[in-house]
């Protein structure tokens, strides 16, 4: 390399890595997106009586439908009861886990065991819109973490505003924004032949299977979608 | 007391069912059939959440409106809208949907 050439590159500024701030917008959109269901989660912690065991879920249990459905259990049944449904519908994240350690293979063992905490389903997206950016090890753990702390730490906050609000919020009104957020999603996803055969498995199993018990209908579709994908990616791999 | 119990069993189930597949995948090669199926473990579940939260909120509503919302958020998001726009979309339907709703009733 000439002189000139060193001199330049010494002169030039370092790359700026904005990872951390890129995972942060990544999520923002979940943030507010999933605003109203935190709320709806905190005035049902309120409702119930104890509100910090009921607000600390947002950290430990990390996913809004598994953490409604164990509160909403325990007004109804057993402590043992509400731990089952909870667990059942967190199930799907063994699935979500087993996705992301095998993009994470090369990641150090604190970091897969410290972002496992925040996989999720907003999470598990961002983490492979990550994958495709990515530029490095460290910037794709710099991604992540920014990603699942400003999700958590939003989730919380708007699950408070929820608790302090309680009854005085439109609960019935706010609902429509999970569906709404959970859209940008899928929607994408039915370009692709492969996905839009998943999508409409998943989506007739969950369809068949909403009268069983919480968490049971959405296993049964991952299994189905993950099936049916597995059968055409085999088809239009032999395609080719 | 039931609360604290439920919640600290939940999220401690929750945290093994995050960290047990990155303890173990991590150990050794896994074969193109698995990593094929896992693949579309994420668009299937979030679909299958996408069907039970509008069936949820179609129950404790209005269902018109919200298949109303759902299907105008779909067109956006299906135009490329960011997640943003379309919440404010399928928001924009759904209060559309309900005074027209209102409107008509009165």
């Amino acid at each position: 390399m000439s002189t000139a050439a060193l001199l330049d590159r010494a002169a030039a500024p370092a790359p700026i890595d904005r990872s951390g701030r890129d995972g942060v917008a990544a999520v923002l959109p979940f943030v507010a997106g999933l605003a109203p269901f935190a709320a709806v989660i905190g005035a049902t912690a309120a409702a119930h009586g104890d509100v910090v065991a009921g607000w600390t879920g947002s950290w430990l249990i990390y996913g809004g439908s598994a953490h409604l459905a164990t509160l909403r259990t325990l007004d109804e049944g057993t402590v043992v009861l509400a731990v089952v449904t909870g667990l059942l519908i967190n199930a799907r994240l063994l699935v979500y886990s087993a996705g992301l350690a095998l993009q994470w293979r090369d990641q150090p063992l604190w970091f897969r065991l410290a972002g496992a905490a925040m996989v999720v389903d907003p999470t598990f997206v961002v983490a492979e819109a990550g994958r495709a950016r990515r530029i490095s090890l460290a910037a794709e753990r710099r991604f992540f973490l920014s990603a699942g702390l400003a999700l958590g730490a939003g989730w919380s906050f708007f699950m408070a505003v929820g608790a302090i609000a309680g009854d005085h919020l439109a609960a019935s009104h706010l609902e429509v924004a999970v569906p709404l957020c959970l859209v940008p999603l899928v929607a994408p996803r039915l370009r692709d032949a492969g996905s839009r055969a998943v999508v409409a498995a998943a989506a007739v199993v969950a369809l068949a299977t909403s009268g069983w018990s919480a968490g049971t209908g959405v296993l049964a579709a991952i299994a189905v979608g993950c099936a049916v994908g597995a059968v055409t990616a085999r088809r239009s791999e032999a395609r080719l | 007391m039931r609360t604290w119990l439920a919640v600290l069993a939940v999220g401690a189930g929750s945290y093994a069912f995050r960290a047990l597949p990155m303890l173990v995948l991590a150990r050794g090669p896994v074969s193109p059939t698995f990593e094929r199926t896992v693949r579309h473990a994420g668009v299937a579940a979030v679909t299958a959440l996408l069907v039970g939260s509008v069936r949820h909120a179609a129950e404790g509503g209005e269902p018109a409106a919200v298949l109303g919302a759902v299907a105008a958020g779909s067109a956006a998001a299906l135009r490329g809208a960011s997640a943003l726009v379309v919440l404010a979309v399928g928001a924009l339907a759904y209060g559309a949907a309900l005074v027209v709703g209102s409107a008509v009733n009165w």
